[in-house]
């Protein structure tokens, strides 16, 4: 009888070890609606680049952006920069979908990091090493709540230099400079392009096209490849000036910058910034 | 790795020297397949190259090894995959050593350390298992403790995590189960029995999301009995799960319930099976963001049959994760030989018809952050819902087995089918539907007349002439096969599948397929060379989808 006793209070204890959250306390409370719990400027925070693997056929994307865009609105612009990267099978173009964005340099890196679906997510670009890179929508959160808490090891600094509307030439210019805890030796430096306020179709969650879907932070293409290049930052600090030409139906008013390095042999970034034109 | 080779190698050893000394040094063994494919590019049925691979050449394969001596086993599982066939998960890659164990039993004691698999029930609650077809493996590692405390009552708990490709993972899982079986406590011999059972499983996740306020302990609960008497078999379970908001369910917060019930009937001639099921928001993961076959903890029977036809196959059920519920009822009877349907040598007749909805859920939401309406961080809708008007599928089918005359054997087939493609294949879920009407319904007719000649011993021919009728989807197809075995050790065998209803006039084409086996003691070799078509390949109510490829392939499997 004591066995059976004992039986039944395993069963009990391992029905009892779960957590009841109240309903009025699903969603956690900030102050204002929003902000990440740390404060203070762009130079001196680590920030964290999501780069969204998305396409215009991709009836989950639509959602995955919209928790994209939820957590820049915890985390704030300054936190947390949007890259939505058209790769795939589902960024092609066909009847119902006029505008495709992938790039080459999205395709590149779809096919470098192994992807074989969207949506998915790279958050800084961690854990490459141990074949974890590819994050799912459902762990951004998790996973950005963690990386903003790490300490900077570098600042860059970035402006637009020049913009030639005779050959939409687009330059432009920074620093990046290491902080004390800074480790890497094989440093490389990327600068995107991305674009707002696209209007063109869409795949919706339940099939439908919406025609005026509206994309945003769209990857247009890179001022330095796919994987840009190799900055020496033995010294602590070093500049960067580089030139894109913007693609023909590219609205410059809509488009960002955003500068980023990474470690060259991990692939994880290290710092990134952003600006808009 | 290099240890568990030399235990592998000195097992082997073991073994032959216990030939030579004839003693007890226990037994080895073991079984081994590889599946190689060399893919040919067919700008045909993969215009985009999607399902060509860049290595050419696939190649995944296994070695299992068990050792036992007494009371004592071992055993592990080499794995290989350079890489994964397509249409598998690619997180396969690799090799290694996946699955290893050590198990003792001992008066009533059965303790397992390492990987094992385990059922509580018919799996509402709790089933990890191996099903390389679909390329899932959710093996625990970790302990388990089995324990007959006395005959007729047996008690089990565990803890560990669960395998996902060559990793655990995050969530830690723990369990009981105490089952009472009524006959083997009391000793009776009798037709009439009673079992019943309780079983909870919970899993812990460390949650650090910035929106919700995500449970890190999430439990399952169920109750079951089943009743044995004379003709009669009926199981019936009922199953709670706590607060278990995941990428699944879309972050709700409602709880989950389940219900599987099934009854059977046979006397004589006669065979009757009655199944419901209600599954509520019941898909349990050990991490809440997973994707497919991943982590799966729980497994929701299906209550549908598997179709193992080629093209009815294409049609396939695969349970809906969100929700559900449905029933099945299967008729079966042999009319005897000398009546009019039974013939000379008598007709089995089964009958089987099967459904499932949507559950009509009253959707909860709240205003997003962007001003839209969605349901994660809210209930998702009310419990115990019912009957929703989404229908996911119905499957009726008729099947007459009987024998023509001394050498040939008849099997003949109908099938009606109402599937819902945007659910069951494009996973379009139920709360995004704002229009029923708007999804894609499938209306399938199908017949398939397999017959089997034996010419002479050992030489028979088996032919099965299959047309499917649809003007949805991928439209109409007609398939024959003709498969020539000398038994026990070869086979040929030339199939051609032909979409000639597809409604791009350029895909109508041809799926030609030519294949053989030999098969010598326990090894069997199979080649086959041609077109495959995409489909659908299902297994309990799990499906994945298998992109349209031509090549090669080879599959070698042997025991010992």
């Amino acid at each position: 009888m004591k066995k059976i006793f004992l039986s039944l209070a395993v069963l009990a204890l391992t029905l009892g070890a779960c957590d009841k959250i109240e309903e009025g306390d699903y969603l956690i409370q900030r102050e204002g609606g929003g902000g990440g719990p740390i404060e203070g400027g762009q130079d001196s925070l680590h920030v964290i680049l999501l780069e969204e693997f998305t396409g215009v056929k991709c009836n989950n994307c639509p959602a995955a952006n919209a928790k994209a865009k939820e957590l820049q609105g915890i985390y704030g612009h300054d936190r947390l920069i949007l890259l939505g990267i058209h790769a795939g099978n589902l960024a092609k173009t066909d009847d119902k979908h006029p505008k495709a964005f992938n790039t080459p340099e999205g395709t590149e890196m779809f096919n470098f990091f192994n992807l074989f679906g969207v949506p998915v997510g790279f958050i800084n670009r961690i854990d490459y090493l141990n074949s974890d890179i590819i994050k799912n929508e459902g762990d951004w959160g998790s996973i950005i709540s963690q990386e903003v808490l790490r300490e900077p090891v570098a600042s860059i600094g970035l402006k637009e230099e020049s913009f030639n509307a005779a050959n939409s030439t687009l330059t432009v210019s920074g620093s990046v400079s290491t902080l004390l805890t800074f480790s890497a030796t094989n440093v490389k430096i990327c600068l995107y392009l991305a674009e707002n306020g696209i209007v063109s179709p869409q795949t919706m969650p339940d099939k439908s096209v919406n025609d005026n879907y509206e994309h945003n932070h769209v990857f247009r293409g890179s001022f330095t490849g796919t994987y840009g290049t190799t900055i020496d930052l033995s010294s602590g600090t070093n500049t960067f000036n580089e030139s894109i030409v913007l693609p023909s139906d590219a609205v410059k008013e809509n488009c960002e910058v955003i500068a980023f390095i990474y470690d060259g042999d991990s692939y994880e970034i290290l710092q990134a910034a952003s600006i808009e034109i | 790795m290099k240890r568990i080779l030399f235990l592998a190698f000195s097992f082997f050893g073991i073994s032959t020297f216990a030939q030579e000394a004839e003693k007890d040094y226990g037994q080895i063994h073991g079984n081994f397949q590889t599946n190689t494919q060399y893919y040919l590019r067919d700008t045909i049925i993969d215009p985009t190259g999607t399902a060509f691979p860049d290595e050419r050449l696939l190649a995944a394969g296994f070695l299992n090894l068990t050792y036992s001596k007494g009371n004592f086993m071992a055993g592990l599982r080499y794995e290989n995959y350079q890489n994964n066939l397509i249409g598998l998960p690619e997180g396969f890659k690799g090799e290694g050593i996946p699955y290893r164990f050590i198990r003792y039993k001992h008066e009533g004691l059965d303790l397992t350390v390492g990987n094992y698999y385990e059922q509580f029930g018919s799996g509402l609650i709790f089933r990890t298992y191996e099903e390389r077809g679909l390329g899932l493996d959710n093996a625990m590692d970790g302990l388990r403790l089995i324990y007959e405390i006395r005959p007729g009552l047996k008690a089990k708990a565990l803890v560990g995590r669960q395998r996902i490709y060559f990793e655990t993972g995050d969530g830690i899982v723990r369990g009981g189960d105490l089952e009472f079986n009524l006959n083997e406590f009391s000793g009776n011999r009798s037709s009439t029995n009673l079992i019943v059972g309780a079983g909870a499983v919970s899993r812990f996740q460390e949650s650090t999301d910035p929106i919700y306020n995500l449970p890190e302990n999430v439990a399952a609960a169920s109750l079951r009995a089943n009743f044995i008497s004379g003709n009669f078999n009926i199981f019936g379970e009922y199953a709670y799960k706590s607060q278990d908001p995941n990428s699944g369910n879309r972050f709700i917060f409602k709880p989950g319930h389940a219900i599987y019930a099934n009854g059977s009937y046979s006397k004589g001639n006669l065979g009757i099976i009655l199944g419901y099921k209600y599954y509520d928001n019941f898909l349990f993961r050990s991490e809440r963001v997973a994707n497919f076959t991943e982590l799966l903890i729980n497994y929701q029977p299906p209550l549908a049959e598997l179709h193992t036809y080629a093209l009815p196959a294409l049609y396939s059920y695969n349970v809906q994760a969100n929700g559900e519920t449905g029933m099945q009822a299967e008729i079966a009877y042999k009319f005897d030989r000398g009546t009019a349907i039974g013939g000379k040598y008598g007709t089995l007749v089964n009958l089987n018809y099967s459904n499932s909805y949507a559950l009509d859920k009253n959707f909860i939401t709240r205003l997003n952050f962007d001003s839209t309406q969605t349901i994660s961080g809210t209930n998702g809708y009310d419990d115990w819902a019912g009957f929703g008007n989404i229908q996911y599928s119905q499957d009726f089918n008729v099947e007459v087995k009987t024998k023509i005359n001394k050498s040939l054997k008849g099997t003949f087939s109908y099938y009606n089918f109402i599937y819902n493609r945007s659910a069951l294949l494009d996973g379009v879920v139920d709360d995004l539907v704002s229009d029923p009407n708007s999804l894609e319904i499938v209306y399938v007719n199908a017949m398939v007349a397999e017959i089997l000649w034996k010419i002479k011993p050992k030489h028979s021919l088996r032919s099965e002439a299959q047309l499917m009728l649809t003007d949805q989807d991928r439209g109409s197809w007609a398939l024959l096969l003709l498969e020539y075995s000398i038994a026990p050790q070869w086979f040929f065998a030339v199939q051609d599948a032909y979409n000639y209803g597809h409604p791009n006039p350029d895909l109508r084409v041809h799926y030609p397929l030519v294949s053989m086996g030999y098969t010598r003691g326990t090894t069997k070799f199979q080649f086959n060379y041609g077109r495959q078509q995409e489909g659908v390949f299902c297994v309990g109510g799990i499906c994945r989808v298998v992109p349209a490829s031509n090549g090669f392939s080879m599959m070698i499997t042997t025991n010992f």
